[in-house]
């Protein structure tokens, strides 16, 4: 995600150095809201522990991340974890390779499986395997710590989770992710918040926005704000992102760029450009 | 030994029969049957992505058309078809799928789209020339007959132009097609509750996608899901077995196409919380790509506005998978950001295209929508204008000003309310003399300035132009509470 780090980069506050991180600080929530004219996919294409709710697939981000110049370690490495949790029943199988997590236990969702899932990713992460594949693989040791992300939060409220399920679900594995010194990353279709302060909201009180307002109270990270552009689709800038540090203020880690003053962005084949408002191409 | 040996290429296997390569991708695509439309989703759907076509048009039946063209591309392809719906319909859809012509079906390959087609090849003939200048400008166009996206023409390319709408798939060949088992019908089982009958439709479909022969693409079209049939599931159901759907079909060489009834469209189901817009969006994310037809059936009056266009469409979401930069964005024409197509800069700059559906006499084709050349007025004005000065007589006495010159250029007041003044200066039939109108503005005294008195001073801040001599000719009586009088 190096295109993104000159502008939205995290301070480094455990080696004390001015640089700017690629990565969220470890023990943070990072969440990420897009909207259906803008996904926010982008924002998201270099981590290791995937729960894949959107259903994409793995040869999707391989062939993503190839473009992007990083290249994902076969399967299974406790580099990359990939889960794809299924809505199927228990007598389908999504793939005759992988074993997914299920969703619903009968007709009742349950989670509990998917936690179970990322509990066991992140040991194997941390674990002394992925110690020794991080030094070969890179030829040094990595000091980098692990990251899981949740992507996806918004279908599962489709299918049939409740916002408080969702939301306990998160902060279940925000604090799992802090006892291995890991971050967490988690995405949210958020179509329902207005573009500008003039337009009004869809609707404010769907489970859409409930979901947001608990993700944002839970706090420890911040927010990354991705959303089309009020004047509809254009060519040049294909959408903007804001930053907003979340509580506990003044930790300094998150990027502060206010929604009225965003960065745009424009997605190209093997990179993506982002610019302050106003300066793609220098003539607009 | 040669200094340079030609590399292996990867040991990955021949994509499937009926596909095309992805110009931006190493996904292949399938051809919907419909060229502009794939224009739209950057060159063809991808193997393992699904379409939702939205109709709320109730007296219509734009997604049957749509899913008719996307089977019978397949069955012209030799891939497998499979349709999943109530028995009757699914029935009914596939006999009724439109045909190729024979000459395309011969390896003539020559496409025909619409009717536009014979008098473009007829230009590149020989037809009469043009200057120089022009030689190289390409025709202009509302539409795409041809893919823009650069893929290889294969014959499959060809067949797929060559669908028409005046042929109906023969019936030995459809009887043909079933017994090969090319073709497949799930059809939906009756059980207590919805979501029992889609999960049996579930594990049918899982059970089915296993048994069809590898690196054979399979085209799944789920008709009217969520209707009757489907024993009128909720939402959250509905989301459950797309998402379900997705995981089933995403790693394996199948395009789904899925239908939605009219009335879920405009309204959503039970157990839903938010708002119709909310409602679509969220289909939008849980599938791939997504397309609203939205006919004008239920509104004739936007039929003359729109005049050719059967209906508007809108694209709702495409294809991102695989790709960082979508296709869509990339290479459509008819979306019209396309960074390609715009400048060697870069930049497709403007904003979407409007976007409209029609039938022409051979084929379903998606253009730009406009309006008309008058601005949307369908109404051309062929008699002379009405005499504004007899409207003003007949009209109310809400003038709040008007001004008319002497022969001399001495100018005579009318005041606000004093209707009898402007016949005694403007005669109905004779040469207006010069009338004019004056904007008062509010705290505006009603005294006149000194210099006024010539009769050309420019007192307000209108564009109009203002003949000083006698010989000017008719002016303008504008009236700026009826900006609909003037006459120029």
């Amino acid at each position: 995600m190096t295109y993104l780090t000159p502008h939205l980069g995290f301070a480094d506050t455990s080696s004390g150095s001015s640089t700017a991180a690629a990565l969220p600080p470890a023990g943070t929530h990072l969440l990420i809201t897009d909207t259906l004219e803008s996904p926010g996919h982008f924002a998201s294409y270099h981590l290791i522990i995937w729960v894949d709710f959107r259903g994409e697939g793995r040869t999707s981000w391989e062939t993503v991340l190839k473009k992007l110049g990083t290249l994902l370690p076969p399967p299974p490495s406790p580099l990359f974890v990939h889960i794809t949790p299924s809505a199927l029943d228990l007598q389908v199988k999504a793939s005759p390779v992988n074993p997914s997590p299920k969703l619903f236990d009968g007709s009742t969702p349950t989670l509990r499986a998917t936690y179970d899932a990322i509990s066991s990713g992140l040991s194997a992460a941390s674990g002394p395997a992925a110690d020794s594949a991080k030094t070969t693989s890179t030829g040094s040791s990595s000091a980098q710590s692990p990251l899981v992300i949740l992507d996806g939060l918004a279908e599962l409220l489709w299918i049939g989770f409740t916002p408080i399920a969702i939301a306990q679900f998160v902060r279940a594995t925000l604090a799992l992710a802090r006892k291995t010194n890991s971050s967490l990353v988690s995405t949210l279709h958020a179509d329902h918040l207005p573009l500008t302060a003039a337009s009004p909201s869809s609707s404010s009180a769907s489970p859409s926005a409930d979901l947001l307002d608990r993700l944002i109270r839970l706090g420890g990270g911040g927010w990354w704000r991705v959303s089309n552009l009020s004047s509809g689709r254009s060519g040049d800038v294909h959408g903007e992102i804001s930053s907003h540090p979340l509580y506990p203020p003044g930790t300094g880690s998150y990027p502060d760029v206010p929604a009225h003053q965003p960065l745009q962005y424009r997605l190209e084949a093997s990179t993506v450009r982002v610019f302050p408002k106003g300066t793609g191409r220098g003539f607009l | 030994m040669p200094s340079f040996t030609r590399r292996a290429g990867p040991s990955s296997a021949a994509p499937p029969a009926g596909t095309r390569p992805s110009p931006s991708t190493s996904l292949p695509l399938l051809p919907s049957g419909v060229p502009s439309l794939d224009d739209l989703l950057g060159g063809g759907l991808p193997l393992g992505a699904s379409l939702l076509v939205l109709t709320p048009d109730v007296h219509s039946a734009w997604g049957r058309l749509l899913t008719r063209y996307w089977l019978a591309q397949g069955l012209t392809s030799g891939q497998s078809c499979c349709i999943v719906g109530e028995e009757d319909g699914s029935r009914e859809t596939v006999k009724g799928c439109m045909w190729v012509e024979e000459r395309s079906t011969d390896g003539g390959g020559s496409e025909s789209e619409g009717e536009g087609a014979g008098g473009e090849q007829g230009e590149g003939r020989g037809g009469g020339k043009i200057a120089w200048r022009y030689e190289g400008m390409s025709k202009f166009r509302t539409s795409t007959g041809e893919l823009t996206v650069p893929v290889l023409a294969t014959m499959d390319e060809c067949r797929s132009s060559g669908l028409n709408l005046m042929k109906t798939i023969p019936a030995d060949t459809l009887s043909q097609a079933t017994r090969s088992g090319q073709h497949a019908f799930l059809d939906l089982a009756t059980k207590p509750t919805a979501w029992e009958t889609m999960s049996d439709i579930l594990s049918r479909l899982s059970i089915y996608l296993d048994k069809v022969e590898k690196n054979t693409a399979v085209r799944l079209a789920i008709n009217e899901l969520g209707g009757g049939d489907w024993g009128d599931p909720t939402a959250q159901e509905m989301h459950r077995f797309l998402h379900a759907l997705r995981s089933l079909t995403r790693s394996r060489p199948v395009g789904t196409i899925i239908t939605l009834p009219p009335h879920l469209v405009s309204t959503p189901p039970a157990a839903w919380t938010g708002g119709q817009e909310d409602w679509i969006k969220s289909l939008a994310w849980m599938t791939d790509s997504c397309v609203e037809m939205h006919g004008f059936a239920d509104n004739p009056a936007l039929a003359p506005t729109f005049a050719p266009l059967h209906g508007l469409l809108t694209l709702h979401q495409f294809p991102t998978t695989h790709t960082l930069l979508s296709p869509t964005l990339r290479h459509s024409a008819l979306l019209g950001v396309s960074q390609s197509a715009t400048n060697e800069r870069g930049g497709g700059g403007a904003g979407a295209n409007n976007l409209g559906f029609r039938v022409k006499r051979k084929g379903l084709v998606i253009e730009t929508a406009h309006l008309g050349i008058e601005g949307g007025s369908s109404e051309r004005r062929t008699g002379p204008v009405e005499d504004v000065a007899a409207v003003l007589d007949a009209g109310p006495t809400r003038v709040t000003e008007v001004r008319s010159e002497a022969v001399e250029g001495v100018e005579v007041v009318g005041k606000m309310g004093n209707a009898e003044s402007v016949p005694d200066q403007v005669e109905v039939g004779k040469k207006p003399k010069k009338v004019r109108a004056k904007v008062r503005f509010g705290g505006d005294e009603d005294e006149e300035p000194a210099g006024e008195g010539h009769g050309h001073a420019h007192d307000h801040g209108h564009g109009h132009g203002h003949g000083h001599g006698a010989g000017g000719g008719q002016k303008p009586i504008v009236r700026h509470d009826r900006p609909d009088l003037y006459e120029f």
